[in-house]
C-alpha cells in the first residue's frame, strides 16, 4: 500500500482550479492523485488528510469528485479510494468525500 | 542755541511732528512685514496645496448613518486621489474604526495608491482621546491605522505609540490569487491558542470566500469610473471585544451584480419566491445567493463555497456571518442560539441608501466559544 499525505503537497490547500491559485485541487489530482492511481492502483492507495491547515470544500469536490469527472477510476473504485481515506484530526472529511463520490456517480449514469 | 532755551510753542510742535513721524513709519513698516508675510504665506500655500478628504468620525459600516458616511468619504478619497497630485486625509474628527469599515477603507486606499504612484498623501492624525473613568490619554485611532497599515501604505512615518491588546493583534493581507498560506498565517498570527478544530473551520469558510472573489468578483472593470484594473483580495484577521473577527474583502460588481449572470433565472425566482422576496433590491439578491448552492446547471459540481461561507454558524451558537455587497446587507446567525428576549429572526437584510462597490464577507466568533 502506498500512503500519500496531503500535507506534502500543502500544508494550506487551495482552491478549486490551478487558475484560481496555487496547490489547487485539480493541482492536486493531476499531479498526485492520477500520477500515483496510474502507477499503484486506486485499491492500494491510501490518502492521508491530516496535517493541513484545512479545506474548502472546492478542493475536495475537485480533487475526488474530478477523479470521476475526468473517467480516471470508475465508481467503484473511487468508493475503495474514499475507503481507504485517513482523516483523524476530521473524520466529517471522509462523509463529505464520500458525498462528493455519490454526486458525481450520479451524473455521471 | 541750548535746547532749554527753546521755546515751549515751539519744542511742542517739534514734539507733536516727531510723535506723528514715528506713528507713520510704525504703521508703514507694519504694513510692509504684513505684506511680506502674506506673500510669503501664498506662496507657501501655493507649494502645499493639497486636496483634503475628511475621514468620518466612526469609519464604521454596521449602522445606516455611519455606513453612508463612510461610503461618501470613500467615494470623495476616490474622486480627489485620482483628480489631484496632492491629497491630504484627515482624521480629525474620526473615534473609531471597525473592523469591516477599516478593511473596506485600507482596500481602497490600497487600490488608489497603486493605480495612481505619484500621487502625494499627507494625513491629520486622529485626535487624542481621554478615557471616561481617568481622563488618561488614548491613541487607539490612530494605533489601528498603524495596525491597518495606513502610513505606510501612504509612505508617512509611524509615531511610537502605546501597545493595545485589542489592536495589536490586528492582522490584515491581500493577494490576487487564492493563496491559501496568505489566509491560513493570519489565523495562525491572530490568536495561538485556537484549537486546530476551530483554524481548520475558519480557514475554510476564508478560503472559499477568497476564492470567490478570485473567481468571481471581477467579470469586468469596477464601475467607479477610475478604470482601474486590480483584481485584489484583501483579508482581515483580529479580536474585537472578545469576538474573533475574520473579512474578506474585494472591490469587484458585488453579489447583486453576479448573481443573475451566474444563475438560471427559474432558479432566482423560485429561491425569492420561497424566501417571500422580490428580488428588487441588493441585500434580497445577496440573501438568495446564500442558498444558491450551484454555480451553473452545466456545472453541476460547483457552487460548493456557499455552503462553507455559512457553515461556521452550526459549529458557533454566537456566530455572526455578515455580508456587504454594493448597497445589500445581509446579516445571519445560529438558528439554535437560545435568546433571552424577543425572539430574533434567522436572518435579516438591510438595505443601504449608498453602495460600498465591492463585496466584504464577516464572520464574527465569541472568544470563549473557540477556546471552549
Amino acid at each position: 500500500m502506498k500512503t500519500i499525505f496531503v500535507k506534502a503537497f500543502s500544508e494550506f490547500p487551495g482552491p478549486r482550479y490551478r487558475n484560481l491559485g496555487p496547490s489547487s485541487g485539480q493541482e492536486f489530482r493531476e499531479e498526485i492523485l492520477i500520477p500515483a492511481i496510474k502507477q499503484y492502483g486506486a485499491h492500494k492507495l491510501i490518502i492521508n488528510l491530516d496535517g493541513t491547515c484545512g479545506y474548502g470544500s472546492s478542493f475536495l469536490e475537485e480533487a475526488f469528485g474530478g477523479l470521476l469527472r475526468d473517467r480516471v477510476v470508475t465508481p467503484e473504485e473511487a468508493s475503495v479510494l474514499v475507503g481507504n481515506l485517513v482523516s483523524e484530526e476530521d473524520p466529517s472529511l471522509v462523509d463529505e468525500i464520500r458525498e462528493y463520490i455519490a454526486d458525481e456517480s450520479t451524473r455521471g449514469s | 542755541m541750548k535746547k532749554n532755551k527753546i521755546r515751549k510753542e515751539l519744542k511742542l510742535s517739534i514734539d507733536g511732528k516727531r510723535h506723528w513721524r514715528s506713528i507713520r513709519k510704525s504703521v508703514l513698516s507694519g504694513n510692509i512685514t504684513r505684506r511680506a508675510h502674506r506673500k510669503k504665506r501664498q506662496q507657501l500655500r501655493g507649494c502645499q496645496w493639497h486636496a483634503e478628504v475628511k475621514a468620518p468620525p466612526k469609519i464604521s459600516l454596521y449602522d445606516p448613518r455611519n455606513h453612508e458616511k463612510t461610503v461618501e468619504f470613500l467615494r470623495d478619497l476616490r474622486a480627489k486621489v485620482s483628480r489631484n497630485a496632492k491629497v491630504r486625509i484627515c482624521f480629525r474628527d474620526t473615534r473609531q474604526i471597525t473592523a469591516a469599515g477599516g478593511l473596506l477603507f485600507i482596500a481602497e486606499l490600497d487600490r488608489l495608491v497603486t493605480a495612481y504612484p505619484n500621487v502625494k498623501f499627507s494625513c491629520i492624525r486622529p485626535p487624542v482621546q481621554h478615557d471616561s473613568k481617568y481622563g488618561n490619554e488614548s491613541f487607539v485611532t490612530e494605533s489601528v491605522l498603524n495596525q491597518i497599515g495606513f502610513f505606510k501604505l501612504i509612505g508617512l512615518q509611524e509615531k511610537n505609540l502605546p501597545s493595545y491588546p485589542n489592536v495589536s493583534c490586528w492582522r490584515h493581507s491581500q493577494g490576487s490569487v487564492a493563496e491559501g498560506a496568505i489566509a491560513g498565517q493570519l489565523l495562525n498570527h491572530v490568536n495561538e491558542q485556537l484549537s486546530s478544530h476551530d483554524k481548520k473551520r475558519l480557514y475554510r469558510g476564508a478560503i472559499e470566500a477568497i476564492s470567490n472573489c478570485v473567481d468571481h468578483a471581477y467579470p469586468s472593470l469596477r464601475p467607479d469610473g477610475l478604470g482601474i484594473n486590480d483584481r485584489r483580495w484583501w483579508m482581515f484577521v483580529g479580536i474585537m471585544m472578545g469576538k474573533l473577527v475574520v473579512c474578506v474583502c474585494d472591490l469587484g460588481v458585488g453579489i447583486p451584480a453576479t448573481v443573475p449572470k451566474k444563475h438560471p433565472k427559474d432558479r432566482i425566482k423560485a429561491l425569492l419566491e420561497w424566501l417571500n422576496l422580490k428580488g428588487t433590491s441588493d441585500s434580497e439578491l445577496i440573501h438568495v445567493s446564500t442558498y444558491l448552492s450551484k454555480s451553473r446547471t452545466e456545472q453541476k459540481h460547483r457552487g460548493k463555497g456557499g455552503k462553507d461561507i455559512r457553515e461556521l454558524l452550526q459549529y458557533y451558537q454566537g456566530a455572526r456571518l455578515t455580508i456587504f455587497s454594493n448597497k445589500g446587507c445581509f446579516r445571519d446567525w445560529n438558528s439554535d442560539k437560545p435568546t433571552a428576549g424577543e425572539p430574533i429572526p434567522m436572518a435579516m437584510i438591510d438595505e443601504q441608501k449608498k453602495s460600498i462597490q465591492g463585496t466584504i464577507i464577516e464572520w464574527t466568533v465569541p472568544l470563549e466559544e473557540l477556546s471552549a
